[in-house]
Order: structure tokens, then sequence, then C-alpha cells
């Protein structure tokens, strides 16, 4: 306090600064602003059309937003200065976005492909790793998500949570700093969901990436997160550690979500 | 006499099956990169593009190959542009198909599922690696039984070349018919001739479809 000397506050690896985004004149996020810190573990939770998968869409950059503006590691995604924001060109956005790695509902894996080859080709066509590098790379990555039998498979010829372990290796092939994870347990069978948690954890404590998931599972959120937010409308209503949102949330609709008496009942 | 009648036959429709071959071939060959770059030029990011690739695409299948052959063989003098019957008669046969076949294109790429692109797109891959290695590969498939109809209505529409002084099977029957006034054979042969044909561009299409199942890519 009494110290004169500038304190260093590092650029939060996600800021989403006043984002709105509505979609045929329906209001999916509205005025939203979210700093996150490197490293942070956050699951987003709310109802359906809440605005949680736009957010990882925004992200991404599939969508794009009506105003605000986001930074990753201060760096900015957009340009504002004609007032409304416009994504930045490809050029200037490639390296942004490939700091960001995504892990779709429905995987998207390339049934063309191998299962091989769905890691190692993204890298290559990044200019990450020679073809040699990238399929070494690609087998090890098998292994740590315990598949490493399946490599010279098609995806089809895989089950629901192989496919998705492939889609977690596909992504962390490319070394992001940023995981998106949508519904990431939706495809599995109750049984399996406790396994994607542990790779889960073991991507947080080997690369300090970044994840923020989508969930309907209160059990798996509380699990995962250092961090939950609760959408609403468009807004979040609640924001802290599991054990605080999950036993005693501030907001209403949280409350009334996750079955608790209203606070002023 | 049938001996020699025979032979002559013979002689007739070996000539005429090379043009007829020649067309087939050079027009299939024309009409499949027009296929593709008409096909993906109507979903070009470019409205210029895209314009030019529907007007090209309406107006061929919107007249008749007919017509269209006529007219670069017979019409395009007229504004200084002289092209061989051979030529005018791939050019027109590969054009026309060639519009049918940007539609397959077309609709092959968009029949490939919306995840696929996103994909491609949060792997940072760029347009060309999306297309060239995710969605065609994926596409082509489907497109191929259809290019195989289209290859086939081409053989069979060589036949009017005919009409613009080219030698080719149909040709060649009726010089013999007129020459000898056998109507019966030549036109059997023809019939033949045309349906062997036919049963030469299905081998050829299921070849290709059994070599472009799924399999590991080759970067």
């Amino acid at each position: 306090m009494t110290s004169m000397e500038p304190v260093f506050t590092p650029d939060p690896m996600i800021a989403i600064s006043d984002v709105s985004r509505a979609f045929k004149g329906t209001t999916v996020l509205d005025h939203l602003s979210l700093d996150i810190p490197a490293g942070q573990k956050v699951a987003l939770l709310g109802p359906s059309g809440s605005g949680k998968t736009t957010i990882l869409r925004i992200l991404m950059t599939l969508e794009t937003i009506d105003s605000g503006q986001i930074l990753i590691e201060g760096v900015p995604m957009y340009d504002t200065a004609s007032g409304t924001p416009h994504l930045l060109p490809e050029n200037r956005l490639r390296p942004v976005r490939s700091r960001i790695g995504m892990v779709f509902q429905h995987f998207g894996l390339f049934p063309h492909l191998s299962v091989l080859d769905n890691i190692a080709f993204p890298q290559i066509f990044n200019g990450r790793a020679r073809k040699a590098d990238a399929k070494a790379r690609a087998h090890d990555l098998l292994k740590t998500v315990g598949l490493g039998d399946k490599a010279y498979l098609l995806p089809d010829q895989l089950s629901g949570g192989q496919k998705q372990r492939v889609a977690i290796a596909r992504a962390l092939a490319l070394q992001p700093d940023i995981l998106l994870f949508d519904e990431p347990t939706s495809a599995l069978d109750p049984q399996r969901v406790s396994e994607v948690l542990d790779i889960f954890n073991m991507i947080a404590d080997t690369t300090g990436t970044t994840m923020l998931l989508v969930t309907h599972e209160m059990e798996f959120a509380r699990r995962f997160a250092d961090r939950i937010l609760f959408f609403d409308h468009g807004q979040i209503v609640e924001d802290g550690p599991p054990e605080i949102v999950f036993t005693n949330p501030k907001d209403a609709r949280t409350r009334a979500f996750l079955g608790l008496p209203s606070l002023n009942a | 006499m049938t001996g020699l009648v025979l032979s002559d036959l013979a002689r007739s429709i070996l000539h005429g099956l090379g043009i007829t071959l020649l067309l087939t071939l050079s027009g299939s060959a024309l009409a499949f990169v027009c296929a593709f770059v008409f096909g993906l030029g109507r979903i070009s990011r470019w409205r210029s593009v895209r314009i030019f690739s529907i007007v090209y695409i309406e107006i061929f299948r919107g007249t008749s190959v007919f017509v269209q052959v006529f007219w670069l063989y017979y019409a395009l003098p007229a504004f200084g542009l002289l092209l061989s019957p051979l030529f005018a008669g791939i050019l027109g046969l590969g054009l026309n198909v060639g519009a049918y076949g940007a539609e397959v294109v077309r609709s092959a790429v968009q029949a490939t599922g919306q995840d696929q692109y996103e994909a491609c797109y949060a792997l940072n891959l760029t347009r060309y690696q999306s297309y060239r290695y995710i969605i065609l590969p994926q596409a082509f498939p489907r497109m191929l039984p259809v290019f195989g109809n289209n290859m086939v209505e081409l053989m069979k529409a060589s036949s009017i070349v005919s009409l613009i002084s080219l030698a080719d099977i149909t040709f060649q029957a009726q010089q013999f018919r007129i020459r000898t006034g056998e109507t019966f054979l030549p036109f059997a042969a023809t019939l033949i001739v045309y349906f062997l044909l036919y049963l030469g561009i299905l081998a050829l299409v299921q070849a290709a479809m059994r070599a472009s199942g799924p399999k590991s890519m080759k970067v």
C-alpha cells in the first residue's frame, strides 16, 4: 500500500468485454463481461438457450458479436474502430484463433481419415510438425487418452466415448492455450463420465490449459471446475467456486435451477 | 457377298468408334474440369465468380446440346471464330455436360455436414486445405455415380456430331446404309457398340468408386 512500484497485472487469458449478440431479434448474450485468468477451469451452466454454447462458439470465432470486444491475453479479436465490431481479417485473426481449440458436442471427426490421421493432419497443415513427428505425436496422444490400439481405425468404428477422446487428442495436438468443450458428457454412458474427468484433470495438470466447458451435468461441473458460471437470458447470474454456487447461490434463478428453496421464502 | 458386306461394316463402325471414343473421353475430361471449376465457383466467396458460374450453368443447362454444338460450329464463324468439327464437338459436349456436373459438385459439397466445416475452421485449416483434404474427399464419392450417368449421356449425345460432318459411329452407319441399302445391319451394330461403350463407362465408374473409398490419407 505504501509502495509506489507499479503492480504487474497480467492480461487475463480471456477478456469478454460488454458483448451482446442477438439471433433474429432474440437476445442471446446481453452486455456480457467476463475475465478468465490463465489456467482456470470454468464450467458454464444454465438452461438451454441461455447463451452458454454461444459463448464458446464466439470464442472459436464460429459466431461473431454485435457489440463489445474479446481479447485473448490482451490481443483483440475485433476491429472496433468503426463503432461496430468487425472480426479481424483472417491473416491477423489466425494467430489468435490458433491459441484456441474446441471439442464439439458431436466431435466433428473426419470420417474419411484414420484416427491417427485425424490427429496428425491438423498439425501438419498448421505447420506445427513434419509428417513423421506429427504421427509420432498422434500415437503418443492416443496412448495418453487410452486409445493406443485404435490408431488405424476409422472414426465410425469407434464408440461415442472413444470418438470424444480422439477429438480431445486432436485438439490437444495443436497445443492450444484455451480449450473449449461443448457438452462433453452428453454422448457418454454415465460410467464413462469419470474417465473423461480424469482426462480433463490430466490436461489441466500437465499443460495448464485454460478450459471452458458447457454442460448440463451439475455433478460433472462440480468435480471439474474451479469456477462455475451460471447463465440465464444471456447474462451471468452466478459466478463463483463450485462449493459456493452449488450450496448457497444468491440468484433466485440459480436456486430454482438447482432445486434449492427461495431465499426470501 | 455377305462376308464382304460384314467386313465393310466392321471397318466403318471401327473408324466411327475412334471418333466417338475421342469425343466421349475428351468431352468428359472437359466436363469434369468445368464441373469442378463452376461447381465450386457457384459457392465462391466472390459474388462476381458466383454470378459468372450461375450464368454458365443456366445457359448450358437451359438450351439443347444440339443447338449449342450448332452454334459453336455454324454460328461462331460469323463472329470470326472458326472451329474444326472435332473441336466444336468436344467443346459443345464438354461445356453442356460440365454445366450439369457443376450442379452435382455443388450439391455434393453442400451435402457435407456443417460440423466438418466447423471442425476445419476450429483446427485452423485454410480454406484451400479444408476443401482439398477434408470436404472434397468426402464429397467426391457422392459425385461419382452421377458423373457416370452424365458421361453416359455425353457418349449418347455425341451422335449429334454426325450433323456437323464428323464421322462418328452414327455417321458411319448412315453412310453404310446409303452405300449398301442395308438398314438392319448398320443400326443393329450401332446399337450394340453404344451399349458396349455404356458397359465400359459403368466399369470405369465402379473402379473409380472402389479407388475413392475411405482409406488412410497420404499427405
